[in-house]
Order: C-alpha cells, then sequence, then structure tokens
C-alpha cells in the first residue's frame, strides 16, 4: 500500500515536470562461490545468475525545482523504490538546496559507485554488505552471541542507506556540507516501515576539497534503533534511549588514470541486554583504487573489514561478532563508452573461526542506457 | 668540389644531389605546385541554411544526485550547468571526398587544432583535422574531465588532469573519432580525421568557403553534430568559384 502511494507520488510528480529525462542501467551476473557457511556465500555455493535494472528519472518541474526518482528492479522480481524526492535548488539564490522525500543519506562516499556500471568491483564493501549479529530488535547476549557469523542482524552502513527524510545542502568555496534528518538509522533505513520509533536520525556531512582530485569528508549520525514493536524494554526503558552513534572519514583521490577511495566507520550501539545495558561498537573500513592501464582495460583492488568490541559472556570476553576481512580484485574491459564487462574475484576470511576462508568469483556485465 | 676526373667522386655526387631533390620535392608536394597546376584549380563556396534550429543539441538539465562534493566555481551544487546551444561554427563542417586522394600526404598545419573543455562541454563540437595532426586538449574548467576515445580510428583515454593542462594526441588514420567524457555523460563530440586539407568549417551565419580545389568531380559532404547530413556532387572547374547552398 506504501509502496503504491509512493509509486503514484513520483509518477504524479512526474506528470506535472515540464521535461523528463529517462536514463538507466541493466547489469548481469553469472557467479560462483564455494559451499561455507559464510552469510557471504551466494546461493548456497550453486552457479548463480542475477541481473538488475536500475531506471532513473530526472524531471525538471521548474528552473530551480527537480523531482528525482530511482526504480530498481532484480532478478527476483523485487521492484524498490530507492529514490523518490523534490529537490529545490539556490534558495532565495543563497546556494541553498533543499530535498525532501526518500533518497540517499548524507554519509560518506559511495556516490555512482553503488551502480554496477561504476563499481570498479562486484558488489560494495563488506561494511555496506554484511550482517552483523546485532538485530534491529530486542536481544539477549546468548541469543547475539549465537548470531555471530550468521547474517541475520544489521548491516553498519545499510546498502544504499536510502531513508525516507529532508536535507539541507549546498558549498561554500571548497566546503560542502549537508544536513540531513531520516526516519531510520545508518544501519537500519527501515526503508519499508515509517515511524518505526519517534527518534529522528541527525545526519551531518562536511567535505572539503582542498585540490582538484582530493576531497576529505566526514560524516556523523545520531538516532534511536530499535523499532517500536511493543516488547517491553528492560528496566523501564523506552526505545528513544537507545541509540546508535555513527562517525565516518572518508577520501577521494584521482589524478591521471589512477582512482582511490578510503573510508573508515566507527559506530557504537546502546544495547539493552537482560542484565543489564551495553555499548558494542564496531570499526569498518574499505580502500579501493582503480587504474586504467590501456584505453578500455582496467583493473582494480579493494581491500576492506570490519572490527567488533568485545563482550563479557560468563566471565570470557567474546568480540560480539566475528572480525572480517575482504580482498577484492578484478579486471574490466569497457566494450563501449556504455558498457563494461568486469571479471572479479573475492576472497572472505572470517577471523576467529575455523573454516574461515570464503570466496567467490563473479563475471558481471552492465550497460547504460 | 668534385673532381670532375675521378668517376667514383662524380658518381657519388650524382646520387647524392639527385637524393636530396627528390627528398625536397617528396617534402613540398603542395608547395611545389607548377603555375599551370595552380591555374587549374577552383574554390567552392556557400552556405548552410538551417531549418531544424539548434536546440536539438541543448541537453536536458541533468541532477547531479549522487555528489558527495562539489567544486566551487561550477554553479549549484544541486546541478549541471546546462550549456549553451552550439553556435553553427562549432558543430558544421563541409568537406570534399575523392578517390585521387588516397594513400597522398598533405602538410600539416603548424598550428594546433584544439579542443577545449569548458563549461563542462566539448569546443568545438566538431573539428575537422588532416591525418597525421595532433590536437590538444586543454582543460578550461575548475573541475575534472576525462576526455576518451574508443573508436576504431583511434582509442586513447587522457585521465584526469586540472585546469590550465592539456593533453594531446596523434590521430594517425582517417575516420570518425567520437570524443566523451568518462565522468559527464551528456559531454560528447566528433573529431573529422580527413585524408585532404579540403574543408571548412562555415561562419555563424552558414557561409563556407574551400579554395584552391584541383578541377575535378567530388562528393560534397555535410557533417552537422554527430553525421553526415548531405552530400552532392560537385564539379569544380579551373579558375571558377563554384557555389553550392546546403539546407539541413
Amino acid at each position: 500500500m506504501k509502496r503504491s502511494f509512493l509509486a503514484l507520488l513520483v509518477f504524479g510528480t512526474f506528470q506535472l515536470s515540464a521535461q523528463v529525462q529517462w536514463s538507466g542501467e541493466v547489469s548481469a551476473y553469472v557467479a560462483k562461490s564455494d559451499r561455507s557457511q559464510n552469510p557471504r556465500v551466494l546461493n548456497k555455493g550453486i552457479p548463480t545468475f542475477g541481473w538488475r535494472l536500475d531506471l532513473f528519472l530526472d524531471g525538471a518541474i521548474t528552473e530551480n525545482v527537480f523531482a528525482l526518482a530511482n526504480l530498481r528492479v532484480t532478478e527476483d522480481e523485487n521492484i524498490f523504490i530507492d529514490y523518490a524526492a523534490l529537490r529545490l535548488t539556490d534558495l532565495a539564490s543563497l546556494g541553498i538546496n533543499f530535498q525532501i522525500g526518500k533518497f540517499d543519506m548524507p554519509f560518506g562516499n559511495l556516490g555512482e559507485r553503488r551502480f554496477p556500471r561504476k563499481n570498479f568491483l562486484f558488489g560494495l564493501p563488506i561494511l555496506y554488505e554484511y550482517r552483523m549479529a546485532l538485530p534491529m530488535s530486542l536481544t539477549t547476549k546468548a541469543q547475539l552471541l549465537n548470531n555471530r557469523g550468521k547474517g541475520v542482524g544489521m548491516r553498519l552502513i545499510d546498502l544504499g542507506i536510502y531513508d525516507v527524510g529532508a536535507m539541507i545542502f549546498g558549498d561554500v568555496g571548497p566546503l560542502h556540507y549537508a544536513v540531513a534528518v531520516a526516519n531510520g538509522t545508518i544501519s537500519s533505513t527501515y526503508n519499508r516501515s515509517l515511524n518505526a520509533n519517534d527518534d529522528f536520525n541527525k545526519i551531518l556531512r562536511i567535505a572539503y576539497t582542498p585540490l582538484l582530485g582530493l576531497t576529505i569528508g566526514a560524516s556523523a549520525s545520531m538516532a534511536a534503533y530499535l523499532p517500536d514493536d511493543g516488547k517491553p524494554i528492560p528496566r523501564g526503558g523506552t526505545i528513544d534511549d537507545y541509540r546508535q552513534r555513527i562517525g565516518e572519514v572518508d577520501l577521494e583521490f584521482s589524478r591521471g588514470l589512477f582512482r582511490f577511495f578510503g573510508q573508515a566507520v566507527y559506530s557504537e550501539w546502546d544495547v539493552p541486554l537482560e542484565t543489564q545495558d551495553e555499548k558494542l561498537s564496531v570499526i569498518g573500513y574499505s580502500a579501493e583504487a582503480k587504474y586504467t592501464w590501456f584505453p578500455r582495460f582496467s583493473t582494480a583492488a579493494r581491500v576492506s573489514g570490519l572490527r567488533f568490541s568485545q563482550l563479557d559472556f560468563e566471565g570470557v570476553q567474546r568480540r560480539w561478532d566475528y572480525d572480517m576481512l575482504e580482498v577484492e580484485a578484478g579486471v574490466g574491459y569497457a566494450l563501449d563508452r556504455n558498457a563494461v564487462v568486469k571479471l572479479v574475484r573475492r576472497e572472505t576470511r572470517t577471523l576467529g573461526i575455523t573454516d574461515p576462508h570464503d570466496n567467490l568469483t563473479v563475471l558481471q556485465f552492465a550497460v547504460a542506457f | 668540389m668534385v673532381d670532375p676526373k675521378n668517376p667514383l667522386a662524380r658518381a657519388f655526387s650524382f646520387v647524392y644531389n639527385s637524393a636530396t631533390l627528390t627528398l625536397i620535392a617528396l617534402s613540398f608536394p603542395i608547395q611545389s605546385v607548377l603555375p599551370q597546376e595552380q591555374a587549374r584549380r577552383g574554390e567552392l563556396q556557400g552556405k548552410i541554411v538551417m531549418t531544424k534550429g539548434n536546440d536539438m543539441n541543448r541537453p536536458a538539465p541533468k541532477v547531479d544526485r549522487y555528489g558527495t562534493h562539489h567544486t566551487p566555481s561550477t554553479g549549484p551544487a544541486a546541478t549541471l550547468p546546462q550549456a549553451p546551444a552550439y553556435k553553427l561554427s562549432q558543430q558544421a563542417v563541409v568537406f570534399l571526398e575523392s578517390d585521387r586522394w588516397k594513400g597522398q600526404k598533405f602538410p600539416i598545419s603548424s598550428t594546433r587544432p584544439v579542443m577545449d573543455q569548458r563549461d563542462i562541454m566539448f569546443s568545438p563540437r566538431v573539428l575537422p583535422i588532416l591525418v597525421g595532426t595532433i590536437v590538444d586538449f586543454p582543460n578550461s574548467d575548475n573541475l575534472f574531465h576525462n576526455v576518451f576515445s574508443y573508436s576504431q580510428t583511434k582509442d586513447f583515454d587522457l585521465g584526469r588532469y586540472p585546469t590550465g593542462e592539456s593533453r594531446s594526441v596523434l590521430f594517425e588514420r582517417a575516420g570518425v573519432v567520437r570524443v566523451y567524457c568518462d565522468i559527464h555523460a551528456h559531454m560528447n563530440a566528433t573529431i573529422l580525421v580527413l585524408d585532404n586539407p579540403y574543408f571548412a568549417t562555415p561562419d555563424d551565419e552558414g557561409h563556407y568557403s574551400i579554395k584552391n580545389i584541383p578541377e575535378g568531380l567530388y562528393t560534397l559532404k555535410l557533417w552537422f553534430g554527430r553525421d553526415t547530413v548531405e552530400t552532392r556532387s560537385v564539379t569544380i572547374k579551373s579558375g571558377e568559384i563554384t557555389t553550392i547552398n546546403l539546407t539541413y
């Protein structure tokens, strides 16, 4: 019902648009991973074919008002409206912009790399995809530790961080700023349900570009993350007392035929466990680089990982999830200006358990139109 | 001085002088045109009349929705600037084709043609050059561009370079080279690598002129934007001005 409403809103808005531009991207892949139990294993190790279609709509309603939408369809025939927003630019000729609707939260520097054609490799860095042990609901210490390595909880950064909210953003000289409020948190965007709790996510991002090709950014966010599902909170608290606080720094550098992106994230959750409140934290990091050796031909590599804090369980200190380390490398060949084929190998290490070594090999084709 | 009594020295001198003269002659194929051949040349001129307008080349506004930062002095952060429509002189070329010029070499101008990157557009949109020409690609914007081409005629990738810097590319084969920017998808241009120097870009009113054409029968083509839009047969007569008006 809610999605139908959003779809009506989007396409109704576009009817009002004076000028509409459609574009899109299709990608398909064949992937094979090994058969271990890691949640990064794809389809139990069975060779898998998948595809994805992204449609982008840019509608200019007036010179300063735009309607934007992204529609994503995947091989399991799910339809996602990732982006449905109104943007007002250059408010009162001050260079300040305002956006409201559903859109990507201003946190980090993922940018267009979220789409297969601009992505150097396959998928997103592990901190965007890996489901940690901590769920977005009440849990116990035993459940939490039992969840380790099973891929059932929140992601550190929830994929594209598409959420419902409002944002003011702009530039002052080499400084870029964005301030947003949103419905969910960076780790749980609640993009399919509104009003999960009464707290808004408060997000701030600042990026500084001292010279062309070099940008240093930092983002921070704070919000309650537990949903209002009617369960009593231990020790009489309310769900709004339990927050996620997350911050990150990022760096982008490009020059000539070389590009580099780096990001480090720290997040902390107040968790109402059965005996006492705990602060659980995790550090995530990612670094990736691409070099174009010849026209059409490039190589890329990425290292990303997660490192979890420790928790006392029956007198023994244990990490609340297994640390992860992932290394990816790939080659890309541009068949055309708008089409690229990539061969990527991904090695995933789950540290601290036996059989820690997982891998994935994938051939992916992406074309924009 | 060569000793006239020494046959070996005379033979060496003959070979040396012949080779020198041949080299000089090969170096100046056009400049060494004999006066009578010069007289057998004519001129082609005319006017291009535009009936379709220029707005077809104006890109629709594109919103930069995933920008995580912006570069100062590029306009409002939320949208890419909508560039003004190209002038006729920046996107139209008139040129002649003939089999008689296949394999023939013509002197290259010492002035390098330029394809500028300014206001997040290529300028000009169509650049005609002679085979063997080096083209400069300066970046005049206060942001990165990444000029590249995957055309069979010439593929290259110049990477990202800052304001004020320039990169160069040598075009060794005749043909059409499509040029793009890897960062700004709406940016596109065409380099026409031609096998003869008989081409012209019109002025903004559409007037064009190609001088000093050897007499004969040729194919006249009008290139506009991305493609050839008009083809005519034209006969050039010595000492005459042939007028061909083209409508698009």
